[in-house]
């Protein structure tokens, strides 16, 4: 296969074909077709989303029966965990920019990269077909003892989230070895930009966690089927050995979805304050030591479920740990713009509403995480304002900073940043609005994942509703006005925003082969400062 | 003693060279094997912890395995794993013959231990042991009322290994046929040498499995 | 490209040393069955596994060439049974200690009884001798002590009131007013609207039996906690929930 590309090309023009993108190996064609399934798997996982809300406008039942709703929320959690957050970051922008951070000319194994995608694919086929087979109305979590007394489609779902596992874990494996292999001679470990740390720590999470949740759901769809299992207490079993298990997983799972997030803004605010990141090293420590802790604290999802005081107390006193690194990085963040020169462009918005928006929910994690309180909230709608709080404000806000971010690099033109901050607007108001009341709904004891409620809660069920179609009208003018710019968008610089890492320093978009020229690495992947402005 | 090296072959665009490709394949396949580690756990976190709830159960299910046979079937990785390491060495030294020989008795071993865990199943089937539901041996549920647990995890235990036993074979049916054409040798045996990874580590996981099961279940 | 045939050289297991792992590797085998046939109680399962690790160190070190590899995937192959442990250790945690640590019932859980009175604003024996057992069954000891001096091991510092006294009763000391602090909480005392009206009632009515003769209860008290002694059915247990906003406020005191 040919590997220079003629001049003035780029990886989109060039190789040409329908052909060439099936069967592309280059790592950044199969990061595009990432980004485009992803997003349109949102926009799947966003309308069951209005749904819940549509229903949950008023008390009672609206257009839907208790079964049907039941499997709203579990279309809704199913899709954006397994087929929107948790590729999303790492698979749809990973791909694309880490070999590019690296100086490298590809991941390490670009067919296995590959490979990757088409098993999502796979697997997200499998998951919707469940829509066929009668739904799922398992929540995503899949408890046993309904998961496996079910008659629902639950079987051939747990199928599709056992194969999306091997996705993600071939990503996360293919991530470590171009880390640890593939970095160009002079990119040395402590000049790495955070991105790569972030996704580097992602990934081992991504190894080591979801290999246990493909077997545990495996053992859920041999018990659904044959009887034979280990989760059933008529045949000794234990159902809440399931949901160590499955936490053992879910738990780390939230940080794959988080860390690169991190990286992103890691990535975002030096170049947007025109200041070197602040403490560049306990940056990359502290990514690792929120993946060390995501592991050790999974009980926390399992306060009620009649785990032990002894073990209730110990999961409880190590979340709380998870704070520290967080906390350091927080305030790092903060730090850097000291004295910095404050660029209002949209990656530095959506910085600032992740920044608002990430710390109530973490603060709220904390509370979650004080096992008194917990016994008070959870499985009410503080959990799902918690959780909201830091995915969709901490992930997808990451997210649209970094689709701003590197939307010139990625197709080579410019968005329209007027409307930009008029989506960003939307987005960021409707989202509190929907998510904000739902503190309050939790504290006074309305009970998640039913579709029917106290007359009490009908105000600020409405608040949130109405925020989460503002919410939807945000992404809905985002969706044009990028999709304007795909294709009619000013011509893109090699590096509008002056940025200091590799991927800027090869054309927009970059070439097949990723540098035309060999990179030089001058400076540090974070130099700003007065002479750079 | 003589030495391999690879910057002879050819290798794909994004490497410096041919060792340089090895080594991150090796890599990747070390990578592999640490996820396999942690997709086998939920299986051994859970035997163990039921192994001591439901002590005396277990402990008599587990008499009832044929401790010569999971021995015999010990052996037999152990001498597979044996042959696959003097398979990697022959083709580090250029011993065509070598490397063919040492795949087909790998080959023979592991299905050596298919045909014994066929027996193995064939007999638990015929006294009724079978897992959870399917469990028929009324009798011995008066003394081990929890026989049908112990059956479920030696099931799936050794299902789930025999299962990468079996795709391990299927591999190397197909480097037998490479080996035939004379593709690996002191330049280039990278799938001999991830292949050989991948068979030593279903080696280990019998070496644990088979004590654990069979010995102080 | 490159020139490095001496660099990159790797290490090839000599006949002789694979041959060694084997032997080895078949004696601990055997080893480990011949160990088999002896019982050391307790210790059986961990020589099992250490025989296992030895025999498993060889495999990893000799045959996949760990001993001769980078530390990189030395390191990634040992994380994986870091975690695995991790992973064991938690999950046991929990399962090994189920039922060695209990719970006294909690003031706040809520004990069940369908008695129902008729009039029970009404001091009878048997109310009296009803209240006595939720008294116990609710564990109001826990604060009150077991004969209402207030001594209770959770009651001392939270100034839990000695049913023996007579003055000081912030509410006042008749049934209807000591059914309605009950009712509402008071203080450190949470809401007790869980527990059944009749219930309230018959615990209102005893612990007044522990101190001096109880005032009359007057209509007008009866009012003050909602109950109409004339209607029918004045004394039945109404729905036991409490409004979203009442809930919340007592909440917010407790916190």
């Amino acid at each position: 296969m040919e590997h220079t590309s003629p001049e003035g090309t780029n990886y989109i023009n060039y190789p040409k074909g329908l052909m060439s993108w099936i069967v592309t190996l280059d790592h950044k064609r199969i990061g595009m077709m990432y980004f485009f399934t992803v997003l349109f798997f949102f926009l799947i996982g966003g309308l069951f989303a209005l749904g819940i809300r549509l229903e949950l406008f008023e008390p009672g039942g609206q257009f839907m029966t208790a079964d049907t709703y039941n499997r709203f929320f579990t279309y809704h959690g199913t899709i954006m965990v397994f087929l929107v957050i948790i590729p999303m970051i790492p698979a749809a922008m990973g791909n694309f920019i880490l070999p590019l951070q690296l100086g490298a000319k590809d991941v390490a194994f670009p067919r296995l990269n590959l490979a990757s995608y088409y098993i999502f694919l796979f697997g997200a086929i499998v998951a919707f077909a469940t829509l066929f087979f009668g739904g799922v109305d398992t929540g995503w979590t899949f408890y046993t003892p309904y998961s496996t007394n079910t008659s629902s489609a639950a079987g051939m779902m747990l199928t599709a989230a056992f194969i999306l596992g091997f996705s993600s874990i071939f990503t996360g494996l293919n991530f470590v070895a171009t880390i640890h292999k593939l970095r160009a001679p002079g990119q040395t470990w402590m000049r790495l930009p955070l991105f790569c740390w972030a996704l580097y720590a992602t990934s081992i999470i991504q190894l080591l966690a979801t290999p246990v949740l493909a077997l545990t759901l495996m053992l859920v769809a041999i018990e659904k089927v044959s009887g034979v299992g280990i989760f059933d207490p008529a045949l000794g079993g234990d159902p809440v050995l399931f949901q160590h298990f499955f936490w053992f997983y879910s738990h780390p799972a939230v940080y794959i979805m988080v860390l690169p997030a991190l990286g992103v803004i890691n990535e975002v605010v030096p170049v947007f304050a025109r200041r070197p990141i602040f403490a560049y090293k306990a940056m990359a420590a502290a990514l690792f030591g929120i993946a060390l802790v995501a592991f050790i604290v999974w009980g926390h999802h399992m306060f009620t479920s009649g785990q032990t005081v002894l073990t209730n107390f110990v999961f409880s006193l190590i979340t709380m740990f998870v704070a520290v690194p967080t906390g350091i990085k927080v305030f790092s963040w903060l730090a850097t713009m000291y004295k910095g020169n404050i660029q209002f462009y949209a990656p530095m918005l959506y910085f600032f509403a992740f920044m608002f928006v990430f710390v109530i929910g973490g603060l709220t994690g904390v509370v979650l995480a004080t096992l008194g309180a917990d016994i008070h909230f959870h499985d009410t709608y503080y959990v799902v304002a918690h959780f909201h709080y830091v995915m969709v404000g901490g992930t997808l806000m990451a997210f649209m900073a970094a689709i701003h971010y590197w939307f010139p690099k990625f197709f080579g033109r410019m968005y329209s940043e007027a409307w930009a901050k008029i989506s960003w607007l939307f987005i960021f108001i409707g989202f509190n609005l929907t998510f904000f009341p739902q503190f309050f709904l939790g504290f006074q004891g309305m009970p998640r994942r039913y579709y029917n409620y106290l007359p009490d809660y009908t105000f600020l069920n409405q608040l949130s509703t109405i925020g989460s179609f503002l919410v939807g009208l945000g992404f809905f003018i985002a969706a044009f006005y990028l999709g304007h710019a795909l294709f009619r968008g000013k011509k893109a610089p090699d590096n509008p925003w002056r940025a200091l890492t590799l991927e800027w320093q090869t054309s927009s978009p970059p070439p097949l082969e990723n540098f035309r020229y060999e990179p030089v690495v001058t400076h540090g992947p974070y130099d700003y400062g007065p002479e750079r402005g | 003693m003589s030495s391999a090296h690879a910057n002879e072959h050819e290798h794909a665009h994004h490497f410096r060279d041919a060792e340089h490709q090895f080594q991150t394949n090796k890599q990747g396949m070390w990578l592999f094997l640490l996820q396999e580690v942690l997709f086998f756990a939920p299986l051994f976190v859970g035997y163990i912890i039921f192994k001591f709830i439901y002590f005396d159960s277990f402990h008599y299910a587990s008499k009832q395995l044929d401790w010569v046979l999971g021995s015999v079937n010990t052996v037999i990785l152990i001498v597979s794993s044996f042959t696959v390491a003097r398979a990697i060495s022959s083709a580090q030294r250029g011993n065509q013959t070598g490397v063919i020989e040492n795949l087909v008795f790998t080959l023979i071993c592991g299905l050596g231990f298919m045909a014994v865990k066929a027996i193995e199943y064939s007999h638990k089937i015929h006294d009724g042991l079978l897992p959870g539901p399917l469990f028929t041996n009324t009798a011995m549920l008066e003394v081990a009322p929890e026989a049908p647990l112990f059956f479920t995890f030696y099931f799936c235990m050794t299902g789930l290994h025999a299962l990468h036993v079996v795709g391990g074979l299927v591999v190397f049916v197909w480097l037998i046929k490479r080996a035939k054409r004379g593709e690996f040798g002191p330049g280039y045996y990278t799938p001999l040498e991830l292949t050989g990874l991948y068979w030593h580590f279903v080696d280990l996981v019998w070496i644990f499995l088979f004590p654990l099961l069979y010995l102080v279940g | 490209m490159s020139d490095d045939k001496n660099k990159h050289q790797h290490h090839i297991l000599s006949n002789a040393a694979s041959m060694w792992v084997f032997i080895f590797l078949l004696v601990f085998t055997v080893i480990t069955v011949a160990i088999a046939q002896f019982d050391f109680g307790q210790l059986n399962f961990p020589i099992a596994m250490l025989i296992a690790t030895v025999k498993a160190f060889a495999v990893v070190l000799f045959f996949m060439g760990m001993k001769y590899d980078s530390n990189d995937n030395r390191v990634i192959f040992a994380t994986s049974f870091i975690f695995l442990f991790i992973f064991l250790g938690f999950t046991a945690m929990d399962l090994f200690s189920r039922g060695q640590i209990r719970v006294v019932g909690s003031p706040l859980m809520a004990v069940v009884s369908d008695k129902v009175f008729d009039k029970p604003w009404l001091p009878t024996e048997e109310i009296v001798a009803h209240g006595k057992e939720i008294y116990v069954k609710q564990a109001c000891a826990t604060c009150h002590g077991d004969e209402g001096l207030g001594n209770g091991p959770a009651g001392i510092a939270l100034g839990a009131r000695n049913f023996h006294e007579e003055a000081g009763w912030k509410n006042g000391r008749n049934p209807a007013q000591v059914f309605g602090t009950l009712s509402k909480g008071l203080n450190a005392m949470p809401a007790y609207s869980t527990i059944s009206e009749s219930d309230r009632w018959a615990v209102a009515h005893y612990v007044l039996t522990l101190g001096p003769r109880a005032p009359e209860v007057t209509e007008a008290d009866l009012a003050k906690v909602g109950v109409d002694p004339n209607q029918q059915g004045a004394g039945e247990n109404k729905q036991r929930t409490l409004p979203v906003n009442f809930a919340e406020k007592i909440y917010l005191k407790e916190i």
